[in-house]
Order: C-alpha cells, then structure tokens, then sequence
C-alpha cells in the first residue's frame, strides 16, 4: 500500500503542469459550487431561524407598545397565550419595548431598548463586531443586566457598566399615581456590526419571512436614535423592569381546535393587532418568495452541475489516457490491474483535496480582502456535503475511468498501441 | 521449466475479423536454456511471447511454468508470477520515461509479495551488472538507446527470477550495441537464467542455443 500511495505521489510530481492545470480547473468548479450552494442555502436564510413557528398553525402580529389584552398591557408571552384559545406560554414569541431612560441634566431621554423572548434570540444569532449575542451570555449572578448593544457613535466598549433609570407609574392606596425612578445597571456583553440583521418588525412590505427582519443601521436611522439596547425578556422580568409587547410575535395555535375557536381567536387577534397574518398563509407567501428566488438562478446551478460532471469526466479520462501505457508497464513488473486502478484512485484523491484546499483559501483570501462583498459565501455543513458528493463522484470516476479504458485491451494491446 | 501443449490463441473471437494467431503450439523450453524465437511479421511469435509472459492470455490448450498450470491462477498470483519467476525486455524498452533509472529497476521489487529491506542496494547491484550503476539517477528519457535497454535489462532481473523473456531486444538498436546487449543475454544465461529472444534477425537468432520458427501460427519443425 505504501508503494501505491508512493506511486500515485509519483504520478502528481511528475505531469507538474498537467495536474497544475487540473487542480486550478477543479478547484474553480468546486468554488462555483461552493458559491451555487450558498446561494441556493441563503434563500432560506430567513425561512429556517423560524421554520417551527411559520410552519405552524396560528399568526404572525405585529404588536404596538399600546397593545392589550383582556384590559392590560401584554408584558410577556403568557399574557397573549392566556386569551388565545390553543395557544402555550411557550408556543408565544415576542419582542417587547423596554421601559429604560436616561436621565441627563434633568432631563429623561426613554432608551431604544427591546428584549426578546428566548425563542428568538435562540434562533437568530446576528453578525456581532465583539462580544456576545444574548443567546450566549452566561447568567453570572449579577446585578448588571447583560445587554447587547449597537452604537452608531461607537463610543460604547465591551465590558462598559452602564447605569439607566427604570420609570414605574405606581398608586398608593389612596389612588394617587406617581413614577417611581429605579436605577438599573446595564453590562454590555456584546456589540453588534453595523450591517447585523436583527428580528425587527418594520411593516407588512411582503408578507413572507423577509418581513421578520430589518438592518440596525436602518432601525437607528429610521427611529432617530444613537444606540439600540437588546435584552432577553427574563433578564427584564428577574429586574422588575416594565416592558409592552413591540413588533413581532409568533403566535401558534393548536392543530386541533375547532373551527369556532379558530374564528374565536381570529375576533381575539383582530382585538390586539390589526397588523396580521395567518401563519399559513405567511408561509406560503415564505414558500413562493424562496420558490422563485430558486427558479430565477437554478439555469447557473444546472449548468455548474453539468460542468462538474463533463470536467470530472475529462480530468480522468485525460488523466488515465495519460497514465495507461505505466499502468501496463506496472503489470507486466507484477502489479495486478486492481492496483493500478488504486494507483489512480490515490492519484485523485490527492488531485482533489489539493484542488478542494486550493478553492477554500482562494475563497477566503477573496472574501477577506472583500472581492465577495455582494456575493453569499458560506460554509455550513451542506455546503461540505456538496464538495464530498464532488469527492466521490471524483474518486468514482478514477476507479471506473481505467476500468474502461483497459477492460476491453490487454496489457500488450495498450503496450504496442502506444 | 515451460510447457506448452495446443496452445491456440484466437483475436477479435467470433467477430468478422477473427484472426487465429497460434494454432495448436506446443513446445517445451528447460531450464537454463537460450531460445530463439523466430518468424515473418504477423506469424505469431510476439503473441507467443506475450502469453509465456503471462500478459496474454489464450483460447485451448494449457501452459505450465515449473508445472504450474497458468490457466487455473487467479489474477493476484499471475501478478506474483511476473514479478518473481519472470522478466520482461521489450523492444522499445518498455520503461517509464519520467522516472530516474534506479526508480524503474525498483518497481519490480516495490510490487514483490515478498519486501526486501535493501530495495536500493539490490536495485544498484542490478544497474551495475549491466554497467548503469553511474546513471542510476539520471532519467531514462535522457538516455540513449542501447542505455534504455540495458536498464530495462536491469529491472528484468532485479528479483532474480528464472526466465527472461526478451521481445525484439535489439530491433531499435544498432549493431555495436545490438552486440553488447547479446553480451549481457549470454551473461544471464551463463548463471542459469533461460532466455528466449523473439527476432527477425538471424543474426540475433544463430547467437541462441535453440531456435523455434513460427510459420502462420503453428511451429515450423
């Protein structure tokens, strides 16, 4: 086996230019691959986070800060799920516009500031400059509220211990009203970038899942403010922070609850928001928008694919035609033909990881000097799935390849024909 | 020894250009013995060869080596057979262009069942029984002619096997050197190796102990 792997290492050293040419043809295909694959996945990119939700039964609202139900403010999710009929606390997710101020020289500023049920922040990681994102900050057990920042005037540092004032509106027995300041410690646990997309309700532009996001640049810009402060929802309620539901909320219904109570809850979700949609039909609007999206570039995708197959089939037979006459040579020193097809099979395998190797750092390099700015470049596991299936589809036709080509010839055939 | 009864070889079996190449060919070669084989283009003497050396194969008949029925081995031990019983010169040297000389000699030896721990040092020895040793890492398509074939000599018995067929060993060479590769033949043959030499060249034939005429197919007595 050793003197296999020699030989096939003995097959790249030797035909330099050839394989050069080879490894830079198949490294392309499997960069356009790569590519393809992305572009395909991205399509989904906002379909997947929430997949659970959207592919249930039930609706997709945006709530105002104003919203009640059954007389008071929504402040968390069991408040919606408990007049929904069919609806669980956790079948709930929202974000909610968080009661924070910051009190300057007399004056009360309220903070852009939302928490999100755990469900989403779960589900929606956002490109982060530093730091972390809420679903990866450790509960330390401390008074500062971890918060996830995105600061226009880049002023704010991670670690940086902020101190904000929550304002309560209370009424002692006699029914006087007063508003209570509570100062409120804020850690920053993470910063996001200035092109980060986060779970922000805008409005109904689509009616399909490209609705359920917004760039912060454009939520700073729009609403007017410096800085936007991103919570989870328990670190809100552990500090006794006053929060109302704001933007957006998956509520899911049971599949099984009568049509009644469905045209019950429809009467009860008109009541709350009058911005909605039935999760059904969100997702076939989601569907068609990825459908479509698909359709407009599977043309390329089928064109790379047929490219990969007619190149895998040129780099073998190329490759083989130019290696048959040793390969003979090798069996008439004492080598079955078995091997001499492990010989090309090694040969292809190193041909195609140097190939695969090249294609990841070309990419990369590409990627970080920005050449692929406006490109979707991604590596998940199916895009490494992909390469593999390249791989065998490779390794398959290396083996195969010199099966054909001697099946029909004997060693002294191939010998005296060339 | 080499036994050969009927053999009979048959190309493009059952299609329009059928063509028998041997046709009933028997013949016994002992050991130690230096054969030529002789006859027109087309006669069959290559085909003969190329089935002695085990890279061929054939219709009827049967062929045993140290009575050893070929027919019966399955491919590995075939494969083990022409790495260790037999050697193999070719006429247009039959070498890979690109590897250095010792790199050639030593394939037999890589592929042999079983390894040898001083691969190179026997590679060596063979080189410089036929006097290569000072260009064992030159590459062989630097190399002339008569070179070629003498390294091609050397890879032929570097595992010491007992027959060493040679197909047209001199056809691609002048007669200087035509000389020189006979000298190295008879060497072989004088430690005990048995020879047989397919040629078209009297000349080349009159130098072996024995010769075998092949007339369309069949052995001409």
């Amino acid at each position: 086996m050793k003197n296999i792997c020699k030989l096939s290492l003995k097959m790249l050293k030797r035909n330099k230019l050839l394989n050069i040419y080879i490894i830079i043809q198949m490294a392309i295909v499997f960069a356009m691959t790569i590519f393809m694959v992305s572009s395909l996945t991205s399509r989904y990119h906002y379909y997947l986070p929430f997949k659970k939700f959207i592919e249930s039964d039930g609706y997709f609202c945006n709530l105002t800060s104003a919203t009640t139900v059954l007389g008071k403010y929504v402040q968390c999710s069991s408040d919606i799920s408990e007049a929904v009929y069919g609806a669980e606390e956790s079948n709930v997710q929202a974000s909610y516009r968080v009661n924070l101020s910051n009190i300057h020289e007399d004056n009360m500023y309220a903070l852009f500031s939302y928490s999100y049920d755990e469900e989403i922040y779960n589900n929606w990681i956002p490109d982060m400059q530093e730091g972390n994102w809420l679903s990866d900050i450790k509960n330390s057990g401390s008074e500062e509220i971890p918060v996830v920042v995105y600061d226009t005037t880049h002023s704010m540092k991670l670690g940086d211990v902020l101190e904000k004032q929550s304002i309560d509106y209370i009424e002692d027995d006699q029914g006087n009203g007063k508003n209570e300041v509570k100062k409120i410690k804020l850690r920053i646990d993470g910063i996001l970038s200035d092109d980060a997309e986060i779970v922000h309700y805008n409005e109904l532009e689509y009616g399909d899942c490209r609705d359920i996001f917004s760039t912060v640049k454009d939520i700073t810009e729009r609403e007017g403010y410096e800085t936007l402060y991103l919570f989870r929802s328990q670190d809100i309620h552990s500090a006794d922070i006053f929060c109302m539901s704001s933007g957006i909320a998956f509520i899911n219904t049971n599949c099984n609850i009568s049509d009644e109570l469905k045209n019950e809850n429809q009467t009860i979700i008109i009541g709350i928001t009058e911005d909605f949609m039935e999760l059904k039909d969100f997702q076939k609007n989601s569907q068609k928008y990825i459908t479509d999206e698909i359709k407009k570039i599977m043309p390329i995708f089928l064109c790379i694919l047929l490219l990969t197959i007619i190149i895998t089939i040129s780099v073998n037979a190329i490759t083989t035609y130019k290696e048959v006459t040793n390969y003979a040579l090798y069996y008439i020193c004492g080598l079955t033909w078995k091997m001499a097809m492990l010989i090309s099979l090694i040969h292809a395998a190193f041909q195609t990881l140097l190939a695969l190797f090249t294609a990841v750092i070309s990419m990369l390099v590409c990627y970080f000097i920005n050449i692929f700015s406006n490109t979707v470049l991604e590596f998940h596991p199916l895009q490494i799935l992909v390469c593999l299936a390249m791989i065998i589809m490779n390794m398959i036709f290396a083996f195969i390849m010199p099966y054909i080509i001697i099946r029909n010839s004997t060693p002294r055939e191939i010998l005296t024909s060339n | 020894m080499i036994k050969l009864s009927d053999i009979r070889k048959i190309y493009n079996k059952g299609k329009s250009n059928e063509f028998e190449a041997l046709k009933e060919v028997s013949l016994t070669i002992n050991d130690g013995e230096m054969t030529a084989v002789i006859g027109k283009s087309g006669a069959g003497k290559s085909t003969l060869l190329h089935i002695l050396a085990c890279i061929d194969s054939y219709e009827d008949g049967e062929y045993y080596i140290d009575d050893m029925l070929v027919k019966n081995l399955s491919e590995k031990k075939l494969a083990e057979i022409r790495n260790s019983k037999i050697g193999m010169v070719m006429q247009d040297y039959a070498l890979v262009d690109d590897f250095s000389c010792i790199e050639n000699v030593l394939l037999p030896l890589d592929f042999a069942k079983n390894k040898k721990a001083n691969k190179t040092e026997l590679a060596m020895n063979a080189l410089k029984s036929v006097g290569m040793d000072g260009m064992a890492k030159k590459p062989v398509n630097k190399l002339s002619g008569g070179q070629k074939q003498r390294v091609a000599i050397a890879r032929a018995v570097v595992n010491e096997p007992s027959i060493i067929l040679a197909d047209e060993p001199t056809g691609a060479l002048d007669s200087k050197t035509s000389a020189e590769i006979m000298g190295l033949f008879h060497k072989l043959n004088e430690n005990g190796k048995t020879i047989i030499i397919v040629t078209h060249d009297m000349e080349i034939a009159n130098q072996c102990g024995r010769i075998i005429e092949i007339f369309d197919g069949k052995i001409k007595f």
